[in-house]
């Protein structure tokens, strides 16, 4: 199937943008929470979807879920799909920072 | 998949309870002003624990309450605070509060805040106030200004094991709490983390390297990892070591350096582990969950291995049976009859458990009674590592309470009370527990004052509870302190104190297919003999039949059966039949009458009187004949049905029909007889 045939007959001059997923996180947003995020953003990642992530409400962050973020945010890097953090809460910040994961996160600065 | 953190959570509860006894136990143990540093340490490693998990699941309250807690147990380790008996009891205290609040927690109801509150301000008044000199976020402070010039500190590589993180074990709250020990720079290796598609989420694959500067001590830098040990590959040298540590750390052999140190903190780990497990097999707690040994449970698999060899040869028998092979088969059934019993047996020691589980809670409570009463009470215990079942040990504990909370109260005298009757100022209670004839036999004794015979009976006779004339020995006096008519406050405050309850006790006791009794002598002091069936789930019976039904005695309450002649027999006035065994006259129940079955025997003669004992009284029970002997796996009959005074529950027999086992005291008291009837012939 050529590339033209895989978008529709919508536009057929130009590729359909593939829509952004946005994460909401939760305040908890630990190991109980990991599985299914790494779920999605495996699937965003292999479908070269834009990840947005807002961080603002975390109260409670763990390694595992830092231990998965980073390597989404290596990988994405890697295959140049745009990671954006849309807002981070302080919890979440000193957490990574503490971890010394806030350089692979490139978390945005303060 | 999400992961399902009630499950690490209800782990939290129980290792939590289980340092709360280590602690409570450990706190009884220090002795004021000479406190021994290992005991302290003990203490310092449960509150820590504590205050970890509790951090880990987000129980801030739990976390905060507790780090008061440890603060002050850390002075004391350190020698910087006196162990005083007005800390101890604060500690005390503190413990029964963090108890409330994990039960709370657990169960989703309020905390008491009021008295979290008041025992907090309590707590942070001796820390701030107290005999210490300077508390430990001071040291903290004065650590990380101090420590930072002198370059002195830790070099750490931590790497945990994959399955670290399940345990809910989590290094954000690790590394935070290092970070209170001092200035911390810390630098993640990344190297082993996988592409996100072959991640698997809940496995860690991180290592960190940190330096840790400050005067921190290498035991406080060991607690934070104490909750870790054997699940991850831990460095930790002095600052001096830093070039080779770091050397070490990036060689990811398991020689040199730092195979030499994982080595070293693995047997430490081991040890410690090893010691913690005995510490807590020593402590009490209920629970709805069991730790098993691994040696029962590889019996137990052993044992299913040759249950199904066996059933294997069976079955190739089946496939090709002819009579010739009949004795192949006798012996396949009864080699299968053998591992039936033999893994039924096994099952059963899994529930087992020691009494150690309830007599743990009884230094605690002498402690803070004799205080109360200002009476000088010295606790012996014995048989703590008697075994009987899980079920037994969690419902033992109110009767066992009451029992002793009787003797510490109306049992043994005031210190000038036991001086004027010549004896020792210290009393002395002893809980005995040990095995007798497929029962537990728990004893509660003490050297107090007895139990006031005199007083016992007139009290009985103006309660009308017995007659004026009769005619009964101490023992059987002494009992009636059992009967219900004698759990009232103005009875105690007569008879010696003693008596409030004792029906509520006899009841329990009675509701576990136990029984009790009392033994006292005046002025000497008094024994209470609690027997107890090892387990409520099997049980040795004798199947009788009466008319059409077949009923299960249980084996350990009979004492003989007879066939008994008609000289035998009387009647007494008012208490029905009874017969005469060698030289005493006993009761007679006809079970067919107290059940309401028809029965193909109607004469006494002509059957048979099962002679049964229940604390120390003897009937007889009058049954058409006596069928066999057989264990029987009890199911209850209130949970599948309703309640039946004089049946305690029911079985199945091997022909598929149901049997109802007798309850002799429930069967005694539908029978309207009275246990004192017994009379001297």
């Amino acid at each position: 199937m050529s590339n033209k045939a895989r978008q529709g007959s919508g536009s057929p001059n130009t590729p359909r943008k593939k829509r952004a997923l946005t994460v909401n996180c939760e305040e908890s947003f630990d190991i109980s929470r990991v599985s299914a995020l790494h779920e999605k953003l495996t699937k965003a990642l292999n479908e070269g979807r834009s990840v947005t992530i807002d961080a603002i409400r975390v109260e409670r962050t763990d390694a595992a879920m830092l231990q998965m973020l980073s390597a989404f945010a290596r990988d994405s890097r890697e295959k140049s799909v745009t990671l954006k953090w849309k807002s981070v809460s302080e919890e979440f910040r000193n957490s990574a920072n503490l971890l010394d994961l806030d350089g692979v996160l490139e978390l945005p600065a303060v | 998949m999400t992961v399902d953190m009630s499950q690490f959570l209800e782990t939290f509860y129980e290792e939590s309870f289980e340092g709360l006894d280590i602690m409570e136990s450990s706190l009884l143990n220090l002795d004021a002003g000479a406190a021994d540093e290992e005991v302290i340490n003990n203490i310092f490693r449960a509150a820590h624990s504590i205050k970890g998990g509790s951090g880990t699941f987000g129980l801030d309250a739990v976390a905060s309450f507790t780090h008061v807690l440890e603060t002050l147990l850390d002075e004391m380790r350190d020698g910087r605070r006196e162990v005083t008996g007005e800390a101890v009891n604060l500690l005390l205290q503190s413990v029964d509060c963090l108890r409330g609040m994990l039960s709370a927690l657990r169960s989703e109801s309020e905390l008491d805040q009021e008295n979290i509150d008041a025992l907090h301000s309590e707590l942070e008044d001796m820390l701030h106030g107290g005999a210490g000199d300077v508390s430990v976020s001071e040291k903290v402070e004065d650590t990380n200004t101090g420590s930072a010039s002198d370059g002195s500190g830790w070099q750490i590589f931590f790497r945990p094991l994959s399955h670290m993180l399940l345990s809910g074990n989590d290094p954000v709250r690790m590394l935070k709490e290092l970070r209170e020990l001092g200035e911390l720079s810390v630098e993640v290796d990344t190297s082993t983390l996988p592409v996100l598609s072959e991640l698997i989420p809940e496995e860690s694959y991180l290592a960190w390297n940190m330096i840790l500067t400050g005067a921190a001590s290498r035991e406080l830098v060991d607690e934070v990892f104490a909750w870790v040990d054997g699940d991850c590959e831990l460095i930790i040298n002095p600052i001096e070591k830093q070039a080779d540590i770091a050397e070490a750390a990036e060689n990811n052999n398991d020689d040199g350096v730092r195979g030499e140190l994982l080595n070293d903190r693995r047997m430490e780990s081991s040890d410690r582990r090893k010691s913690d497990r005995r510490s807590a097999s020593a402590s009490a707690g209920e629970s709805t969950s069991i730790r098993v040994g691994i040696d029962k449970v590889d019996s137990v698999i052993n044992l299913v291995g040759e249950l199904v060899i066996t059933q294997s040869m069976l079955g190739t028998l089946g496939e090709d049976f002819d009579m010739s092979k009949i004795k192949h088969l006798t012996d396949g059934l009864s080699q299968l009859e053998r591992n039936t019993r033999e893994l039924q047996e096994e099952v059963m020691r899994m529930r087992m458990l020691p009494i150690s589980f309830t007599f743990s809670r009884f230094p605690r409570m002498v402690h803070d009674v004799s205080q109360k009463l200002g009476k000088k009470i010295e606790l012996q215990l014995l048989g703590e590592q008697t075994e009987l079942d899980k079920t037994v040990i969690e419902k033992i504990g109110d009767p066992l309470v009451h029992l002793v909370r009787n003797s510490l109260d109306h049992g043994i005298e005031a210190p000038a009370d036991r001086l004027a009757a010549g004896k020792p100022e210290t009393g002395i209670l002893l809980l005995n527990a040990f095995h007798r004839g497929g029962n537990i036999v728990i004893e509660v004794k003490d050297d107090g004052n007895g139990l006031n015979t005199k007083k016992i009976l007139s009290k009985a006779i103006e309660r009308g509870l017995v007659s004026a004339d009769a005619n009964m020995s101490d023992e059987e006096i002494n009992a009636l302190i059992f009967l219900p008519g004698f759990s009232t406050a103005d009875v105690v405050s007569d008879v010696s104190g003693r008596g409030v309850g004792m029906d509520v006790v006899r009841s329990n006791i009675h509701s576990l297919g136990g029984t009790v009794s009392v033994e006292s002598k005046p002025g000497v002091g008094s024994t209470f003999t609690v027997k107890l069936p090892l387990t409520l789930a099997i049980l040795d019976g004798q199947t009788v039949s009466v008319g059409n039904e077949v009923y299960i005695v249980p084996l350990v309450s009979i004492i003989e059966s007879m066939q008994v002649k008609a000289e035998m027999l009387n009647y007494v006035a008012g208490k029905g039949e009874v017969f005469r065994l060698r030289d005493e006259y006993l009761p007679i129940i006809r079970l067919h009458e107290a059940f309401g079955v028809e029965s193909k025997v109607m004469e006494i003669t002509e059957g048979l009187l099962v002679v049964v004992e229940t604390e120390g009284k003897h009937v007889g029970l009058f049954v058409d004949e006596l069928l066999g002997q057989q264990q029987v796996v009890i199911k209850s009959l209130e949970e599948n049905y309703k309640k039946v005074e004089g049946i305690s529950g029911a079985t199945i027999l091997g022909d598929g029909s149901v049997a109802l086992i007798m309850d002799i005291p429930g069967l005694i008291r539908l029978s309207s007889i009275q246990p004192d009837l017994r009379q001297s012939a």
